[in-house]
């Protein structure tokens, strides 16, 4: 359960290797070299400490919210490609709309934050002290990532504990983010050095996403992996279960996404405002948008036998 | 205090309420989720709109759909899908209703006896089931199913293969044949029009051929609610129950009420038994609490809520079986596309079929888009081309099995939604006791109790089930390329939870079932079960919705006789059809 929130001062934290290697993994170290120089500056005296904290924190949340739509973004865009900046990325780009045409990023954070409330005792142990050992995983991370911005590191570190340990309804889509970016900084470390999204996992190339999945598939994830000497087979195993369950959800629910009227219907009138692409693309009820309510399609019976017995 | 209580208005709940609202009991039916009274008003033809799991008007959760979704935890790749509501997960089904394989009962002798999971076979013969078959045929009722465009492509295949006919409901052998379905056979323009002004009752009757079984029968329009075409349990069973006395001689309407979700089966120490007493339930959005007691109580809120409540309510379990054994037919889809007209998305969403005793069966199945992409993209190896995680196969389809992603998916949907055919794969899977439903260990509770975590891990899957699975697959795509597809995938789902069986089994031997052969629970007198969890086993492949319905039929007698000085009706007296006109006025 989260933490109480009537004192949200957070606990010194020593910004570790480890935990500066995860946000960097993460994606949320990268947010922070856009954010403005004063939020980030030292307060003067104890009592301006909360309100910078306060600032930092109204400044983050919004910033985690970016972050996860750039990584859906990327989830949507390896599910169904298209002419779009995330498709191109990963270079694996079609001629007609894909993914990220039909919001299907958002439709996919949508649906994950309002179905797949994630267990408390299992994302607050992963994000907060595993979170160091995730850091620390034996894959190099590029020089400059590592040597920048220490000061930032120390007051975003400072700034999403408490967002992950008091928030208290964490987005399942963040947290799925996250656990996205890390896979993919983790497998392919040239990620961080990419430009263009903040997300690490949507500067993948297609093939290096399809690693990130299999990952996430596999037996023993690499969050896993590095995870279980630390809470124990118990919650290890939980976790690659729920890792295993979301890995599911990031493959297939993008489909309804994709394919459905989702993004052209309006759901106080129970209408379409105008024809799914995803209808237009399949030649699904051509040229309506209103779906019948019967088909000219009785061809009679087999054999013109219309009942059986025994 | 009532005479019975049946908790669940699913597939198998209504049938008992309805059966022993007609033999004059008083029965109150309970149901924790929508009452879904006005289709027309609050259903769609849209797949989102239906299906969405966090908000769509066909989920696990509230009526309120502004409410929360129920929580499922599923510790594995798997998607289970089941609906909450007046009708539970008929309301999304299609209606299929084949018997049974023989070789699931006691007494079998055939010469494949052996083929079948004989460790948990119902503790019964087949022979004894039929009757009460017949009746739920009559009451629902069941008919031949009408040939569309993907019918027509399904039985090129077969006959191209030279598989025989079936022409009786009983299966004896490998064959094919349409489907026998609870719905309604068209009459008038259904069928024949996709006007929407000619599609209207009376003037339309039975399947308009829409497409949208999943998204709820509501056709033809206007009709009233137990004339229409799909026999979901709400259009069937309950407005039966409801007006046992319009159409029963001795008949009382049962009582229905929704948004009323059981936390607890009450029960009490009577001469060193354990004896059911009532329920408590929650309703009015969670605010009211409700306590109800009756000579009896059937639960019926299916594979999943009814072991949940049976932990939550810390009912015995001496031999750890609650939960347990729970089958799902290791479904699987093979997928065809053509370069001529499926119908994919047109008609009934499966009104054809084959039959491979010993190992299971096939069905062809036409799929709106969303629907279609989220059956090929839902794998338990892998995403084709990319990776398999070592269990890729490689069979009569093409290349590896696995997930279709990125441009090959979009490839596939761009042919054309009708230029496909999906053939599902039904397998007779072994009763696994690993596979299971129990309490989460990792949720917290919520105002119902602690939530459900089904686990059904496909790597505890016996060695026959896996060689079964595999023999229909290949069949499926022999059939699909018999009939003249292009190119055919395996997906090889991960678990789609569809059609679940058996976690509170019936059977012989006391060690290894919860229930009784008479559908009383073992442990708790006055508690029966009546929905897909109380089936012995599989059924050796056959969807189960129709069984389940018999057994809650000759469960309903025994409950009568029992507890009620009653006798038995079926064989004795003719079945009232759940379309019968007096149903129609008293609703």
């Amino acid at each position: 359960m989260p933490a109480p929130t009537s004192d949200n001062h957070p606990r010194p934290i020593e910004t570790d290797w480890g935990r500066r290697a995860f946000l960097a993994r993460a994606g949320v170290l990268g947010l922070a070299a856009a954010a403005p120089p004063a939020l980030f500056a030292a307060p003067a005296r104890a009592a301006t400490t909360d309100d910078a904290l306060e600032a930092l924190l109204a400044w983050l949340r919004p910033q985690l919210q970016r972050l996860s739509a750039d990584t859906f973004g990327g989830v949507a865009a390896f599910c169904y490609p298209g002419p779009d900046a995330f498709s191109l990325r990963q270079l694996e780009v079609r001629r007609e709309a894909g993914g990220i045409a039909t919001r299907t990023p958002q439709f996919l954070m949508d649906t994950l934050d309002g179905y797949i409330p994630l267990p408390d005792s299992i994302v607050i142990p992963l994000l907060t002290d595993g979170t160091r050992q995730l850091g620390a995983l034996p894959r190099p991370l590029p020089y400059v990532v590592t040597r920048a911005g220490l000061r930032r590191a120390q007051r975003l570190d400072e700034a999403l504990t408490i967002v992950l340990e008091n928030d208290e309804h964490l987005p399942a889509s963040i947290v799925v983010a996250l656990l996205l970016n890390v896979t993919a900084a983790v497998l392919v470390p040239a990620s961080l050095l990419r430009l263009g999204f903040n997300s690490p996992f949507a500067r993948l190339r297609y093939a290096e996403k399809a690693r990130v999945f299999a990952d996430l598939e596999s037996d023993e994830p690499t969050v896993v992996k590095v995870l279980r000497p630390i809470v124990g087979d118990f919650l290890a195993d939980e976790l690659r279960g729920l890792v295993h369950y979301l890995a599911m959800a990031l493959l297939a629910l993008p489909s309804d996404g994709m394919y459905s009227e989702q993004s052209a219907y309006d759901r106080a009138t129970k209408r379409l405002v105008r024809r799914p692409i995803g209808w237009d693309q399949t030649n699904y009820l051509p040229g309506r948008t209103t779906p019948p309510d019967g088909h000219a399609e009785l061809l009679g019976y087999y054999q013109g036998r219309t009942e059986v017995e025994g | 205090m009532r005479d019975v209580i049946v908790v669940g208005a699913g597939g198998g709940g209504p049938v008992v309420a309805a059966e022993l609202a007609a033999r004059g009991l008083d029965v109150l039916l309970l149901e924790g989720g929508s009452s879904h009274a006005q289709p027309e008003r609050e259903w769609t033809h849209f797949e989102n709109d239906a299906f969405n799991p966090k908000d769509g008007y066909f989920r696990v959760g509230p009526a309120d759909r502004d409410r929360p979704a129920w929580i499922r935890d599923q510790p594995q790749n798997s998607y289970l899908w089941n609906v909450t509501g007046v009708g539970g997960t008929t309301l999304h089904y299609y209606g299929n209703s084949p018997r049974a394989y023989r070789g699931a009962f006691a007494g079998y002798d055939g010469a494949d006896r052996d083929a079948y999971d004989t460790d948990h076979l119902f503790p019964f013969p087949y022979e004894e089931l039929v009757p009460y078959y017949e009746w739920v045929e009559a009451t629902l009722p069941v008919q031949t199913a009408p040939m569309g465009r993907k019918e027509r492509v399904f039985f090129d295949g077969c006959e191209a293969l030279g598989l025989p006919v079936q022409t009786t409901k009983d299966t004896h052998g490998i064959a094919f044949r349409p489907q026998e379905n609870a719905i309604l056979q068209p009459q008038g323009t259904a069928g024949r029009t996709s006007d929407s002004s000619l599609l209207v009752y009376p003037q339309a009757q039975g399947c308009t051929f829409c497409g949208f079984c999943a998204q709820g029968c509501r056709s033809p329009l206007k009709a009233p609610r137990n004339q229409f075409a799909r026999r979901s349990t709400d259009n069937s069973y309950v407005p039966m129950a409801v007006t046992a006395s319009a159409w029963a001689a001795a008949g009382r309407d049962a009582q229905l009420v929704t948004d009323a979700f059981v936390t607890q089966v009450h029960t009490e120490e009577r001469g060193g038994r354990t004896v059911a007493t009532g329920v408590t339930y929650r309703t009015d959005n969670d605010t009211e609490t409700v306590r109800e007691d009756a000579a009896v109580v059937v639960l019926a809120g299916g594979c999943v809520e009814t072991p949940r409540l049976w932990l939550g309510s810390g009912l015995p379990n001496p031999n750890g079986w609650v939960g347990r054994g729970l089958t799902d037919h290791y479904l699987d889809s093979v997928v065809g596309t053509f370069d001529r007209d499926t119908g994919a998305s047109r008609g009934p969403a499966s009104a054809a079929r084959a039959e491979f005793p010993g190992y299971g069966c096939l069905e062809q199945g036409g799929l709106p888009p969303a629907l279609q992409a989220f059956s090929m993209s839902h794998s338990g190896s892998g995403i084709r081309e990319m990776y398999d995680l070592g269990r890729g196969k490689r069979g009569a389809w093409d290349g590896v099995s696995g997930r279709l992603q990125g441009s090959e998916l979009k490839d596939v949907m761009l042919n054309g939604i009708d230029r496909l055919l999906g053939v599902l794969v039904i397998t007779a899977d072994d009763v696994e006791p690993d596979n299971r439903v129990r309490l989460s260990p990792l949720y917290p509770r919520d105002e119902h109790g602690a939530p459900a975590r089904v686990e059904m891990d496909f790597t505890r899957r016996s060695a026959d089930t896996v060689r079964r699975r595999n023999f229909l697959a290949n069949r499926a795509a022999e059939v699909l390329r018999a009939a003249g597809a292009r190119k055919v995938y395996r997906i090889d789902w991960a678990p789609l939870i569809l059609h679940t069986q058996s976690s509170m089994r019936m059977g012989a031997d006391p060690a290894t079932s919860v229930v009784g052969p008479t559908g009383e629970a073992r442990a708790v007198e006055r508690l029966f079960i009546a929905d897909n969890s109380v089936l012995a086993n599989s059924l050796g492949g056959p969807n189960p919705t129709l069984t389940t319905q018999a057994i809650a039929t000759r469960t309903a007698e025994q409950i009568f006789a029992t507890y009620f000085d009653g006798d038995p009706w079926v064989g004795a007296e003719a079945p009232v059809p759940s379309t019968d006109p007096r149903i129609s006025a008293a609703l």
